[in-house]
């Protein structure tokens, strides 16, 4: 049996107890050429850290999209944009993030907002590291972000300089309502592969890289 | 041989605990942001056997008067991504990453540290913090930064939830991360005799230290605590060298690392006042200091810049002064002398280990692994090999 086409990988059954499993699995699809696997599990009972796994995952990959699963509901945009960019970086420019089904949709708008401009408070070229001059990075080119809003008050900028995808994409499912309208890139049923590790072939069907990047390019520059 | 065992922990920032060691690296940029720079120091400190790697966190950029500080501004990565990261690509070693209880959810902190426990096969710990820098505040849709004693009232409550949600989940590899604390006022004392397992202290006269330990485990004691439960780590800077000139002319040659621009900022820093207009060769400005920001919210008071004959030090004078100094335990000598102080702290009962913070990383942990670990293994102070698979393991720690 092969897999399918579908090239977006969705855990259905990633737990505490399936972990290294998953982790051996996500190895394969990275080696088969699959470009992006969804990490992380907000299963009350028995939840993942979504950044963290990825960040293990980005260590143990080469090309392999991760995108880390985020509870909006407890975090800062400060402490997400913080965990993203370092996942950027960690990997390459293999991050990605969805927000875990069942938060709060107005405060997860404010969060992509806030956490967008925190990522994107240094220029690309702003970490100069001028060992001459005494200067790591320019100051004419990191911003605050100065965001007043709703939920959140965010002076900035970032302490992380811009990372390598000049953003970090955020991936939702069609069907997510406002979290989809301003999502990167968009789930369909037809694009992604939900399965289980009792469901994963012996051996992965290899993908052949797309023409397009998986993810549309970010705003702000690369 | 010694029945006696140090602890050892290896603090890494950036290149180095010098504020200018990135100053040392041909490709400074690229280091601070790339999972290799951290992994060939992990890999090395793994090579030692040492204990755990621990992270700091920083919740703020530099700024002054509303514009980024380019000299101080280092990236310093999230603790609890750059950590998993690490686990994936090294087997035994600990790892301690620090994260507030003033400015995160407790749900998210407890599920990050399970992650990271379950990922690393049981070598995860926390420093608790409670964040000292009010600047942080702004960043965290704060308006003021809470006080003191507000912050370790709320890190209290926050502890037990976090271990109450570890102790709901699945069984994690060490029953629970390894709780960690560094701060040493008298709230935070008292907040480590309850809570901690290891403590980072600051201690650079051994006497002191001794004297440290024992108020510590009497307060242990109080609180119906094994004495013997808590590690005491003090942070110490080695400057090595093959000779006591060579670590001297190591130690003058990490001092240029601080251009005047880096130790201007560094100033500039401590009283929200930029520096940047006044001659090197005049006297210290003491009424504009008198008058900076920082200084009227009482971080900072002036009186202990002027030197103790009275005589107000030169802006340049207060530089080259200021650059010596440093809070931690800096030592400056040979791999034998580095492991007799060692030795004699131990046997002195001063402290069960070191926080190892490095001026300048990519010279320091190659020359303390390869030179003063084997002086200490030899002396039976260090393990051979690992000897369990756990970061509690490592520390004889037990499960709670």
């Amino acid at each position: 049996m092969t897999s399918p086409t579908r090239t977006v990988v969705v855990p259905a059954d990633l737990t505490s107890g399936t972990l290294q499993r998953w982790i051996e699995a996500i190895e394969s699809f990275d080696a088969a050429g699959w470009p992006l696997v969804l990490v992380g599990n907000c299963d009350r009972a028995d939840p993942l850290d979504g950044l963290a796994m990825a960040a293990f995952c980005a260590a143990r990959t080469a090309r392999i999209g991760l995108c880390a699963v985020v509870e909006a509901d407890t975090v800062e945009p400060f402490t997400l944009a913080r965990g993203l960019a370092t996942l950027d970086f960690m990997s390459k420019g293999r991050a990605a993030w969805r927000i875990a089904p069942g938060s709060d949709p107005d405060r997860s708008i404010e969060l992509v907002d806030t956490v967008r401009a925190l990522l994107t408070s240094w220029d690309a070229d702003a970490l100069v590291a001028d060992v001459e001059g005494g200067q790591l990075s320019d100051p004419a080119k990191v911003r605050a972000i100065a965001h007043e809003g709703a939920y959140f008050q965010v002076e900035g900028p970032l302490n992380i300089p811009r990372p390598p995808q000049g953003s970090v994409p955020l991936v939702a499912f069609a069907d997510e309502g406002a979290v989809a309208k301003v999502a990167d890139l968009i789930l369909h049923e037809g694009t992604s592969w939900q399965v289980s590790l009792a469901e994963l072939p012996d051996r992965l069907h290899p993908v052949v890289p797309p023409q397009a990047a998986p993810f549309p390019s970010v705003p702000g520059e690369r | 041989m010694s029945d006696r065992r140090i602890a050892l922990g290896l603090f890494l920032m950036g290149h180095g605990h010098n504020v200018g060691s990135w100053r040392s690296s041909p490709t400074p940029g690229e280091d601070l942001t790339s999972l290799e720079h951290y992994h060939q120091l992990a890999a090395h400190a793994e090579r030692g056997k040492l204990d755990m790697i621990f992270f700091a966190e920083i919740l703020y950029s530099y700024e002054l008067n509303g514009r980024h500080e380019g000299a101080l501004a280092f990236p310093t990565l999230d603790p609890m991504v750059l950590i998993p990261a690490l686990a994936a690509v090294t087997e035994k070693i600990g790892f301690v990453g620090t994260y507030s209880t003033t400015y995160t959810d407790p749900r998210a902190t407890a599920l990050k540290l399970a992650t990271i426990d379950r990922l690393s096969a049981g070598r995860a710990g926390w420093n608790i913090v409670t964040t000292g820098a009010d600047r942080a505040a702004a960043n965290f849709s704060t308006r003021t930064h809470p006080g003191k004693e507000e912050r370790y009232i709320r890190a209290t409550g926050y502890v037990e939830t976090v271990r109450e949600a570890w102790q709901a989940m699945p069984e994690l590899p060490q029953g629970e991360p390894v709780r960690v604390q560094a701060g040493m006022s008298p709230a935070g004392k008292d907040f480590a005799a309850r809570i901690a397992e290891v403590m980072f202290t600051i201690a650079s006269d051994r006497d002191k230290a001794v004297a440290f330990r024992s108020e510590l485990q009497a307060m242990l004691a109080g609180v119906g605590r094994d004495p013997a439960g808590v590690r005491i780590m003090p942070g110490i800077a080695p400057i090595l060298g093959g000779t006591e000139e060579e670590a001297r002319a190591n130690e003058a040659r990490y001092l240029e690392l601080l251009h005047p621009r880096i130790q201007l900022a560094m100033l500039g820093d401590q009283f929200g006042m930029d520096f940047s207009g006044y001659a090197m060769d005049k006297p210290l400005p003491m009424d504009d200091i008198r008058q900076a920001p920082r200084v009227l919210s009482g971080m900072r008071d002036p009186a202990r810049l002027i030197g103790e004959d009275g005589e107000v030090p030169t802006l340049g004078e207060y530089l080259r002064r200021q650059a010596r100094v440093r809070a931690h335990h800096s030592f400056v000598g040979t791999p034998e002398q580095l492991a007799d102080m060692m030795d004699d702290w131990s046997a002195a009962g001063a402290c069960d280990g070191f926080n190892l913070m490095f001026p300048v990383q990519s010279e320091g942990v190659p020359a303390f692994v390869d030179e003063v670990v084997p002086i200490l293994r030899q002396r039976g102070l260090v393990r051979q090999d690992y000897e369990d698979t756990t970061l509690r393991g490592h520390l004889g720690l037990a499960r709670p």
